[in-house]
């Protein structure tokens, strides 16, 4: 039901980082963080300023409605999908997988193979 | 080698929610928060028209993108296949809430009690010994279901098999009254979850992520 | 934190309940803040599990509460019980909470301002027990000296808490005649359509064995008395293959499982119905023999509506002698056909019947209904087809019909003005094909048990009871008459009461929130000195005089009512677990302690003697454990066991559930008949006239009564008064029960007020389509306007209601001063229900007021 979404996502992703104008160096640029090359802080947390938004937003160059939307769709399967998340709104994890699936260009690994 | 985890027959499921308010009694889930929660939708166009309910609880993934997310190491699956959070490692990041494409991990921003005004019930004063580590949260930190690890811990403590009764299954599985959630071991192929998932054709959900989901669900 | 608590009570509006709490439970656990709280061992002191019985709602669950260090810790279904099998709703889980309620009744209090009704704070002060008891004492000795029918006892929820024997027998003791319960809230038009056709009431469907369940408007998913038993059921054999049909205007949880939901118009279900009987008929999917055999189908009517009769008894015609004869010894009675009696022409009733429903085609109930007349054929081909007419199948050794069909209903059929004819229409239709009492089919709980109710009423004027019950208003109104206790208050001359009411005793019931046309409630309400028994500071402890705080089902010792069903019946107890306020008495002790001062504690004993078959000793009070101990004995058990095991269950055999009922009571020649024509309405319908006539009695209108006491249902009855007046009203309201809450109970458990996305408020439910006419969206507040009164709420889009309809859920909209804020958010549809009882049984008629709805 979400495959559809997901998709989606990937074909845009390229569009969302192209603004940034290192879409061509994904891979690149994630191991530069890791590796401590891009200066990204070093206190983990969701907030702004800390490194989560530091390396989506600012050093990716994501903007804020790329990954947060205002509702999700009313057959969405999320159960926070009713929670008031505050800030700028829900985000669509189609938006992580991207980059973060098992041979993304992210570094942190987070989810495996697509299965059928 | 056990691997715990659930079948949950949508066809069957009323909407009734008896398994939101069994784990969130039994696991003292406070106000706002949700180990378990029932999504519904409509779909069609009157008359013609369905309402769908999902229950949703941790899927216990097999490739948990919670633990590897979480930068303090506080997440673990276990031995039984069961994924868990450590409150004294958690220190409230919220990357494994980020991580969560299902949206099962809930934040405790601050103690909020059941009664909406503040005023504490005996149940939520009894003092930590008399409860389960799992159920001793404190602020700060991140939850979410456990499978109801402290009823499984305790089975296999008594030398019974968890799932074998009331109350060596989790507190959703046998008060539903529509007998539609299942537990069992999942590598034990005879277990009725196993049987369930061959046989009714189980699925998991959001399969593009990689999880491996162990709840599974008959659509 | 004693002072924050009362600040916020005082912001939260929540004063009044501010003398009523304790200040037992805020000692905050600074513990729970440190971190090394996985260190500790866990080492409870206690962790037990006792057995009880819930009534979060009228299922009585088998429950296990789990107690730990003396606090209730959870609660757990009980497997052994037969009713719930282990599985619990919502309610069940969260009733720890209701126990735990911090806005719970405390202590005995007193109203200081004399004006009552919503918005008037009550201005309660605390009171001694002693003072409390003395008050009351002193009031009912005057009463009882004067005329004790003064006295006046009510009862809803209550009943299912101690049992109602008690303050019956405290009653009867008094000397008066008014003990209320609710039923007319509930189902009341069922019951007595049951009674009127067999003599009895309850019925349940053979699920096990049934091929095809037509469900008009029950809601087992959500609501009613056997629901967790009927929920699961109605799962499991539809796995097996039974066809499950749903017949109402909202896609409730029960309808949303259907294989198919036919979504009718609100009140036209005997249209619906009688359509089905006319289509069975017409390609004769009948059981020509139930019908002969069973009811009195084959009676001769007279032009009168009454049956030809010879020495008093109802004669038929016989196919053997060519005669009308009495069905007695060697006859065959005819079930069709004109025939000539003693000059006088009459006709079969089933004859008459045939006749009547001849134009109800079901291209005519399509326009009515709302339904295509495609569906209605066909739902009628598939129920005659899968009746399987004939068949029988061997149980335990014993040959028995097979009828796998059934019609089942609650509140759908039985909340309207004509929910009597509803019902009589449902019962026709099984008839016609021998549903009742076979394998698969409708099964009759004791069936022929009180033959009274099959005969006409006496329409008693003037009235007994302040509620009318049996009286010329409502002649077949065996369950009492909830809502009409409010209106004869207001002025009890206007229904020939021959005595003014002084003083109102409830227990655990909250009358003027739910009963439909709240303001005529309250008006009446207003007039009385009111004492209530209850738990929390319900919108009827809010107009009280005096209140008297209650321990909650977790804290006393009941004499639990049980669910019986087709497989097992069980006794049952409820033992306290925990007394989480320190609260001294429970209403059984209030009733003990009053019929001591009163001087009528020997009486009591004896009428609760009676009541239970038991042998209490006169000369002292009792305990309720030592009375529950008593009754344990005298069913068979005794309390050390039902203490362990919390219920003591015994099984049934296939000659319990099909041979007890029709098949001994009314099969053949020679016996009684079930009324397939209710002559005994005609025969009601002529003295209501006569006594009308008689007492020259204003407030009843006899133009119409051939329509309300027809002996047989007509298309009349898919028309109550809102829908044929209501000009300018162009939507049906309909209201129902969510799983989520019990009536007007439990609507504080904050788990339930957080157990689903929407569950915090209620809503009107608005079709998409309906709403864009109107300019709704979704979230909108909108006003719901009848031609009573008008309430704002907030508005839910669905595909899953008709158009021409919308439906607002109970439970909500409180507005007592003694409860917090957010148990008031959401409206109560009672406010703009009209009122307009079923005239046979004086069930209120929830599901008939139209209304116009617009953005707020």
């Amino acid at each position: 039901m979400k495959l559809k979404l997901f998709l989606a996502s990937l074909t845009i992703l390229n569009l969302l980082f192209a603004v940034s104008g290192i879409a061509a160096n994904l891979p690149g640029t994630a191991k530069a963080i890791k590796a401590g090359k891009i200066k990204v802080g070093k206190t983990t947390g969701l907030e702004l300023e800390k490194r989560f938004h530091n390396i989506h937003n600012k050093v990716l160059g994501l903007q804020c409605e790329s990954c947060h939307i205002s509702s999700f769709a009313p057959d969405y399967l999320y159960q926070r999908k009713y929670k008031d998340v505050g800030g700028m709104g829900h985000v669509d994890r189609g938006i992580c997988l991207g980059c973060h699936k098992e041979n993304g260009p992210a570094v942190t690994k987070l989810y495996g193979t697509a299965e059928k | 080698m056990s691997r715990y985890g659930m079948v949950i027959d949508l066809r069957r499921c009323f909407g009734c929610r008896a398994c939101v308010a069994a784990c969130k009694t039994e696991n003292m889930v406070q106000r706002g928060n949700y180990w378990n929660f029932v999504l519904e939708y409509e779909q069609g166009k009157y008359p013609n028209v369905k309402r769908i309910f999902v229950p949703m609880n941790c899927m216990h993934c097999e490739n948990p993108p919670c633990m590897k997310a979480c930068p303090e190491k506080a997440i673990t699956k276990n031995e039984y296949g069961v994924v868990l959070i450590n409150y004294d490692k958690c220190k409230g990041k919220k990357y494994c809430i980020a991580a969560c494409p299902y949206g099962v991990i809930h934040f405790i921003d601050k103690e909020k009690t059941f009664y909406p005004d503040g005023q504490k019930t005996p149940y939520e004063t009894l003092p930590p010994e008399a409860l389960h580590p799992l159920h001793r949260k404190k602020p700060g930190i991140a939850e979410k279901c456990t499978l109801c690890w402290h009823r499984i811990e305790k089975a296999l403590k008594e030398g019974k098999k968890p799932g074998s009764d009331y109350d060596t299954s989790p507190a959703c599985i046998k008060v539903c009254p529509a007998n539609a959630r299942f537990f069992g071991d999942l590598d034990d192929p005879n277990s009725e979850v196993s049987r369930l998932i061959a046989e009714k054709g189980a699925i998991q959900l959001k399969k593009e992520y990689g999880t491996r989901p162990q709840v599974y669900y008959i659509i | 934190m004693a002072i924050s608590r009362r600040e916020f009570l005082k912001t939260s509006g929540a004063i009044a309940a501010l003398a009523a709490m304790g200040d037992i439970f805020f000692n905050f656990s600074e513990v729970m803040a440190k971190e090394s709280m996985s260190k500790i061992p866990y080492a409870p002191k206690e962790d037990v599990l006792i057995p009880s019985t819930d009534v979060m709602c009228v299922n009585f669950c088998g429950i296990r509460v789990r107690r730990v260090n003396g606090v209730i810790r959870a609660i757990y279904g009980n497997p052994e019980n037969p009713q719930n099998a282990g599985h619990l709703c919502p309610k069940g889980i969260s009733g720890l909470f209701d126990t735990y309620n911090p806005y719970r009744v405390k202590r005995p209090l007193k109203r200081t301002n004399p004006k009552k009704g919503p918005g008037e704070d009550p201005k309660w002060v605390e009171i001694t027990y002693e003072e409390a008891f003395e008050e009351i004492t002193k009031r009912l000795k005057k009463i009882k000296a004067e005329n004790p029918s003064k006295f006046i006892w009510q009862h809803g929820h209550g009943k299912y808490l101690m049992r109602d024997h008690f303050p019956k027998a405290f009653c009867k003791a008094f000397g008066t005649p008014n003990v209320i319960h609710r039923t007319t809230v509930c189902e009341a038009a069922r019951h007595v359509a049951d009674e009127i056709t067999w003599g009895y009431h309850g019925f349940l469907p053979d699920v096990d064995n049934c091929n095809y369940f037509i469900n008009m408007g029950a809601n087992p998913m959500e609501a009613e008395q056997w629901a967790r038993w009927l929920d699961r059921k109605i799962i499991e054999n539809k796995e097996r293959g039974m066809k499950y049909i749903v017949v109402e205007p909202r896609l409730s949880n029960t309808a949303a499982k259907a294989h198919e939901w036919i979504p009718i118009r609100p009140a036209t279900d005997a249209v619906f119905l009688l359509a089905m009987a006319h289509e069975l008929i017409k390609n004769n999917y009948i059981d020509e023999e139930f019908l002969i055999t069973y009811t009195n189908a084959p009676m001769l009517v007279g032009e009168d509506g009454k049956f030809v009769r010879k020495d008093g008894r109802p004669l038929i015609w016989d196919k053997k002698t060519n005669s009308a004869k009495p069905y007695e010894g060697d006859v065959k009675p005819a079930l069709t056909g004109s025939y000539t009696v003693d000059g006088k022409s009459c006709k079969t009733a089933f004859e008459i019947f045939k006749e009547s429903i001849k134009d109800i085609t079901p291209e005519y109930a399509s326009q009515i209904c709302g339904v295509p007349a495609e569906t209605i054929k066909r739902i009628a081909k598939e129920f005659g087809e899968h009746a399987q007419i004939g068949a029988t199948v061997v149980k335990e050794g014993k040959v028995l019909r097979y009828r796998p069909v059934v019609i089942h209903t609650f509140r759908g059929l039985s909340a309207h003005e004509y929910g009597v004819q509803n019902n009589r229409a449902r019962m026709i239709v099984m008839m016609l094909v021998g549903a009742f009492d076979a394998v698969g089919g409708m099964h009759l709980h004791s069936v022929y048990k009180n033959p009274k109710y099959m005969e006409p009423s006496k329409c008693e004027y003037p009235p007994k009871r302040v509620d009318l019950q049996e009286s010329v208003y409502f002649p077949h109104g065996t369950h009492n008459v909830a809502q009409q206790v409010a209106l004869t208050l207001a002025d009890p001359k206007a229904y020939g009461l021959q005595y003014e009411p002084e003083f109102m005793m409830s227990y655990a019931t909250n009358r003027p929130f739910s009963t439909s046309d709240i303001k005529k409630q309250i008006e009446g309400y207003q007039k009385i000195f009111s004492v209530v028994i209850d738990t929390i500071l319900t919108e009827f402890a809010d107009m009280a005089d005096i209140v008297l705080p209650d321990k909650t089902y977790l804290e006393s010792w009941h004499w639990s009512d049980t669910r019986w069903n087709l497989e097992a019946k069980h006794v049952a107890i409820r033992q306290p677990i925990v007394n989480a306020y320190n609260i001294k008495y429970d209403a059984f002790d209030i009733l003990m302690e009053l019929a001591e001062r009163l001087g009528i504690l020997d009486k009591y004993i004896e009428e609760i003697n009676k009541a239970w078959k038991i042998k209490l000793a006169p000369g002292r009070k009792y305990s309720s454990e030592e009375v529950i101990a008593a009754i344990a004995k005298a069913n068979g058990t005794d309390l050390e066991y039902l203490k362990k095991h919390g219920l003591k269950v015994k099984k049934f055999h296939a000659k319990d559930i099909y041979l007890s009922g029709v098949e001994a009571k009314f099969k053949g020649p020679g016996k009684p008949k079930m009324n397939f024509y209710a002559e005994n309405l005609v025969i009601t319908a002529e003295r209501i006239r006569e006594t009308v006539k008689k007492h020259n009695i204003k407030n009843i209108r006899i133009d119409n009564l051939d329509i309300v006491y027809s002996p047989l249902p007509r298309k009349e009855h898919a028309f109550p008064t809102p829908h044929l007046e209501a000009k300018g009203y162009d939507l049906y309201l309909i209201t129902y029960k969510r799983m989520y809450f019990n009536q007007s109970n439990n609507a504080m458990v904050p788990v339930l007020r957080e157990i689903a996305h929407d569950a915090d408020e209620n809503f009107v439910l608005i079709n998409t389509e309906t709403a864009k006419q109107r300019g709704i969206k979704d979230g909108d507040y909108v006003y719901v306007e009848s031609r009573v009164g008008k309430i704002k709420i907030k508005a839910k889009l669905t595909e899953g209601i008709r158009p021409d309809t919308v439906a607002i859920s109970y439970h909500y909209g409180h507005w007592s001063s003694g409860l917090p804020a957010y148990a008031k958010k959401g409206a109560n549809p009672n406010w703009v229900l009209e009122l307009h009882p079923d005239r046979i049984s004086g069930m209120n008629s929830f599901n008939d007021t139209k209304v116009k709805v617009y953005k707020a």
